[in-house]
């Protein structure tokens, strides 16, 4: 049998996958959900750390069904989502939880198909599904192979764990870097539009990655929440000293000639400027979030996220808010 | 003198090799009775049956050799791989992996021709037409806890499959997140391609 720590090990990793994938947030509770859900297979084996616990149902899951029958079936996969994952979806509006106890699950079935006994994945079929078919490659419980097979697993998380907080074009965008210039900011135009002296010369510069409703924009009606977002802007900025971090990957400027960049503000007067201004705005429900791939793309969309779902700024004043 | 290597004593003494091409029809094998004699005496016998594991050809022609080496209807001198030895059991077995299919089936034929071989389960994919070529008569037992595997590695290439498709449909709906990810998945998988393939479980 594999071990419970191994079950554990594989099963954040693939976490870590999906995450990087799917872009799924609440991190915290989904790796927990992962956790508890990736040992429940085994509790058709009375020997096991879960059977050790449900004694009464593991024995007798294991007397009418057997080990690495039933419990580690696809039908049992799409049960134990259908029953834990539905319900946590329902009443916390979000899909991550439901995917952790997919993933959870899936992930023990999956290092159970790589061990030396398979698993009947087809149940009532009592055919074995092994992966890989050729019996020397698959794992050896307690062997040296179960301790290679936890390492592999084990880099797999290390690899993953930075994508799925950045995703895959956020990690190309910081593996790109970024130039980075200090300015004044001489003038805000709106909520998401500034002119930052660098050098002497004053430049239009966009905020990147966040929407602010229109206030300026010729031919447009101002937008709701748009004249808030542009006095927290003009109140937070003008006359500042700010970093401005531009990314060397894509475009530095938009169609309309403005420079694209982050605005990063000196909030603890430590000379450290590293407080992200764009945040603030998203955090503060001042802005929506843009859809093109940046460097802190998923990072916004989380806080826009939770800004969303605590109602703060245009998300509760405006209804019929659209997210971009 | 039995050292009569000269040319005129050219088969003088000795009985013609066809004279062993009669067996005794039976009784036990004498002292003087050579190899080929019980091979050909056993070859005769039309009851002699083959009982052998479940698997695949090569594990059934091993299994086969095997048999007929214990029943002394092979010598382990034939196989190339015994390097003209006499070997014990682990020996031949070791012998038989490591000759081709080909070479065994060659020497085979004639010992399987018109017998009766029971298989104690399932022979995998061309083991029966293999040993039905050779001219045996294959009867698969099918028993009730003999375990069948299905082999999810070909999973992996219909993986390959969906992110090279998902390559295109990432361009479709302008998602560099996605197209980076499925040219990733699809990179590694074309590059591991031939480990794939060995990693699936034997057929022949």
């Amino acid at each position: 049998m594999v071990r419970t720590a191994t079950h554990l090990i594989f099963a954040e990793s693939c976490w870590f996958a999906t995450s990087a994938v799917l872009n799924v947030h609440y991190q915290v509770p989904a790796m927990l959900v992962v956790a508890v859900t990736s040992v429940l297979p085994d509790a058709d084996y009375p020997k096991s750390w879960p059977g050790n616990r449900l004694r009464t149902v593991s024995e007798g899951l294991d007397r009418f069904v057997g080990h690495r029958s039933f419990l580690h079936s696809l039908l049992a996969l799409v049960l134990v989502t259908v029953v834990l994952g539905l319900p946590s979806w329902w009443i916390f509006g979000n899909s991550t939880l439901a995917i952790a106890v997919f993933v959870g699950y899936g992930s023990h079935l999956f290092a159970d198909m790589m061990a030396l006994g398979g698993v009947q994945l087809f149940w009532p079929s009592r055919a074995i599904a092994v992966f890989p078919g050729r019996d020397e490659y698959r794992v050896v419980p307690g062997s040296n192979s179960e301790r290679v097979f936890v390492a592999v697993a084990l880099v797999v998380a290390l690899l993953f764990y930075p994508v799925s907080r950045v995703g895959f074009d956020g990690l190309l965008y910081r593996l790109g870097g970024a130039d980075q210039v200090y300015g004044k900011v001489k003038k805000v135009t709106d909520g998401d539009t500034v002119s930052v002296e660098v050098y002497g010369q004053t430049q239009p510069v966009r905020l990147i990655g966040v929407d602010t409703p229109e206030t300026v924009a010729p031919g447009q009606p101002i937008g709701c929440y748009g004249k808030k977002a542009s006095a927290h802007t003009k109140k937070a900025l003008t006359k500042k000293l700010v970093r401005l971090e531009i990314p060397r990957i894509g475009d530095s400027e938009d169609a309309y000639g403005r420079t694209l960049a982050y605005v990063y503000l000196d909030a603890d007067e430590d000379g450290s400027y590293e407080h992200l201004f764009n945040e603030d705005l998203i955090t503060l429900g001042l802005a929506r979030t843009t859809t093109f791939s940046h460097a802190h793309r998923r990072g916004f969309e989380r806080l826009r996220e939770e800004a969303e779902e605590r109602g703060v700024g245009l998300w509760s004043a405006c209804p019929g808010a659209t997210l971009y | 003198m039995d050292f009569d290597t000269s040319s005129s004593g050219k088969g003088g003494n000795r009985p013609p090799r066809r004279a062993s091409a009669n067996p005794p029809a039976e009784g036990p094998a004498s002292r003087s009775e050579s190899h080929r004699d019980r091979y050909l005496r056993k070859v005769a016998s039309e009851e002699l049956v083959f009982r052998i594991p479940a698997g695949s050809r090569k594990a059934a022609l091993v299994h086969l050799g095997l048999a007929a080496w214990r029943e002394n209807l092979f010598d382990s001198k034939d196989l190339g791989e015994a390097r003209g030895r006499e070997v014990d059991e682990a020996g031949m077995l070791r012998a038989l992996y490591r000759s081709s299919m080909g070479e065994i089936e060659h020497l085979l034929g004639p010992i399987l021709k018109g017998k009766h071989v029971t298989v104690e389960g399932h022979l995998a994919g061309t083991g029966r037409t293999a040993l039905e070529r050779l001219g045996a008569e294959v009867e698969e037992l099918g028993l009730e806890d003999e375990k069948r595997y299905i082999d999810m590695t070909p999973a992996i290439f219909v993986m390959a499959a969906l992110a090279m498709a998902v390559r295109y449909v990432s361009l479709g709906l302008d998602d560099q997140d996605l197209y980076i990810l499925a040219g990733i998945a699809f990179a590694l998988m074309y590059g591991l391609r031939p480990f794939f393939s060995k990693m699936q479980r034997p057929r022949d």
